[in-house]
């Protein structure tokens, strides 16, 4: 028994116009990790090879302890599932839809589920056909949580859901969560989302992981410092720096490994640090995407 | 997890495309039955009753390919039914059972109808019955075709292509039998006449399905990405 919950090693899945390359990617048993990346980054690639909907190309996949796409059924057993396009069945009450998941699963909490119900203001008897797309996605979810899954894979599911909508649900998720010990992954576009219910944090893009951290160590590393430059003074080359501009003497640089030592660099290169600034999830993944496009544009341009 | 809980997944999504379709498909069913008592009469309802009859075969066929396999796509609910413990296969499996178990008794209780009030009406000649079972068993490959072609393709455009065109053919295809010499001699006869050549088409109409069939499940079986 391995101590992760999924474990990808150099996985890879080439599409006509997409290619997913080398990822490797684990989640430890109990983790909630956020898997964050602009539309057709590789994020739902990822989830379908996790749930063995796709076949990877090369690569290994472990999920539960159970090689992916091979043992898809067994693994699936423990695995709660929800996409964003997923939809249940019009013409089927909430209720059909709970007697049916409980049909297959043994595990099937029906004390849980009226719970659920309760909590995520559902009624059992209103077909689906008539609900809200929040209330769809609450249904989704209840149908999953109550058969107390090991493994938890959302592939966005706030996308969609108004504000109000999306606050409720990110909410009722959170309380769920602390119900029981799962590992969930979780996927979207929207960082706020991740930043709420993430403890770590991967970020994707063009079909590559670009970062992984702990949520703590992107918000403690990453700043923007805002700088004044003397006359004669350079601003000097150092490691962690992601983004730097400058227009007359003043300068922005961002940085993904600030510490103390930083600051006695600049100040021993004649620079003056006018403000530090923390940076938002959001602020930290457009700056890792722009950096992480720079770097393969130039490695592309070497090439040729 | 044991066999006995794949199973159960199995029973579930039969179970739950019987449940969503059992309304429509036995009024489909009824229609069918009432065209066939109208193949007991004479003149135009006789005629009516025929194309009623062809119709609601290839209705049922329709509704049972576009409402459990083709919608199953088109409106998301694949991705649900996708996330239960199952395979590409087991999918596969339970939709080919689903949809040729209920065809083929709709089928069965509509031809053997049809053929009965072949038989037993005085104004419609026994000689029909091979005919007749040949045209139904045409329909019946058709059905088999479109599923095959819905559940491989998994495309919606393609599945109307396929339809339309054995729709289509149905017509052709009376007309082609009807126009065999060992076939068309004896249509109009008192007895039914199952010579060599209606019976080698009966054959050969059964390996075609039961091709299809197998076609299906190789071509499922060599996917890589089903979602």
């Amino acid at each position: 028994m391995s101590n992760f919950a999924f474990e990808m090693k150099n996985v890879s899945k080439k599409y006509k116009n997409f290619e997913l390359s080398n990822i490797d990617l684990a989640l430890e048993k109990g983790g909630i990790m956020g898997l964050i990346g602009p539309n057709g980054a590789g994020k739902s690639t990822i989830i379908r090879l996790l749930m063995g909907l796709v076949h990877q190309d090369t690569g290994n996949i472990k999920v539960l302890d159970h090689n992916m796409p091979d043992q898809q059924v067994i693994a699936k057993w423990d695995i709660g599932y929800a996409s964003e396009d997923m939809r249940l069945y019009d013409k089927g009450t909430i209720g059909w839809h709970m007697d049916y998941v409980k049909s297959i699963y043994n595990n099937w909490d029906s004390a849980y589920a009226k719970i659920l119900l309760k909590r995520f203001d559902l009624n059992d008897s209103h077909i689906i056909k008539g609900l809200s797309h929040g209330q769809r996605v609450k249904a989704a979810l209840l149908l999953i949580l109550a058969r107390r899954p090991k493994l938890l894979i959302l592939d966005e599911p706030t996308t969609g859901l108004d504000p109000v909508a999306r606050h409720e649900f990110l909410n009722e998720l959170m309380d769920v969560l602390l119900d029981g010990d799962r590992s969930i992954l979780f996927s979207s576009h929207n960082t706020q989302d991740i930043e709420q219910l993430s403890d770590e944090i991967t970020f994707i893009d063009k079909g590559q992981i670009i970062a992984i951290d702990d949520k703590e160590s992107f918000i403690d590393t990453w700043r923007r410092i805002r700088l004044t430059i003397e006359n004669n003074s350079v601003l000097p080359v150092i490691d962690g720096i992601v983004e730097q501009r400058q227009v007359g003497h003043q300068a922005i640089v961002t940085t993904k490994l600030y510490n103390d030592k930083l600051v006695d660099i600049y100040k021993k290169a004649g620079i003056t640090i006018s403000a530090v600034e923390n940076m938002t999830l959001e602020e930290i993944f457009v700056s890792e995407v722009q950096s992480s496009r720079l770097k393969s544009e130039a490695t592309a341009g070497e090439s040729k | 997890m044991s066999h006995l809980n794949q199973n159960s997944v199995t029973k579930a999504m039969i179970y739950k495309d019987w449940y969503f379709n059992k309304a429509h498909i036995l009024l489909f069913g009824v229609i069918g039955l009432l065209a066939v008592f109208m193949l007991s009469f004479e003149s135009v309802i006789f005629y009516v009753g025929q194309a009623l009859l062809i119709s609601m075969v290839i209705i049922i066929g329709a509704l049972l390919i576009f409402s459990t396999v083709v919608n199953e796509r088109k409106k998301h609910t694949l991705a649900f039914l996708m996330s239960l413990p199952i395979t590409c296969m087991d999918y596969t499996k339970a939709k080919l059972i689903f949809n040729l178990s209920v065809y083929f008794v709709a089928w069965s209780i509509l031809t053997v109808a049809t053929l009965g009030i072949i038989m037993y009406s005085t104004h419609i000649p026994n000689g029909l019955v091979p005919y007749s079972l040949i045209i139904l068993l045409e329909l019946m490959i058709a059905f088999i075709l479109v599923l095959g072609t819905a559940l491989v393709s998994e495309s919606e455009i393609w599945s109307i292509v396929v339809m339309t065109i054995t729709n289509i053919g149905v017509s052709v295809f009376m007309f082609m039998i009807a126009f065999i010499k060992d076939i068309g001699t004896y249509m109009n006869g008192t007895i039914p006449v199952w010579n060599k050549t209606a019976l080698t088409i009966i054959a050969v109409e059964i390996v075609v399905g039961v091709a299809i069939i197998g076609l299906t499940f190789y071509l499922q079986s060599r996917k890589k990405d089903f979602i």
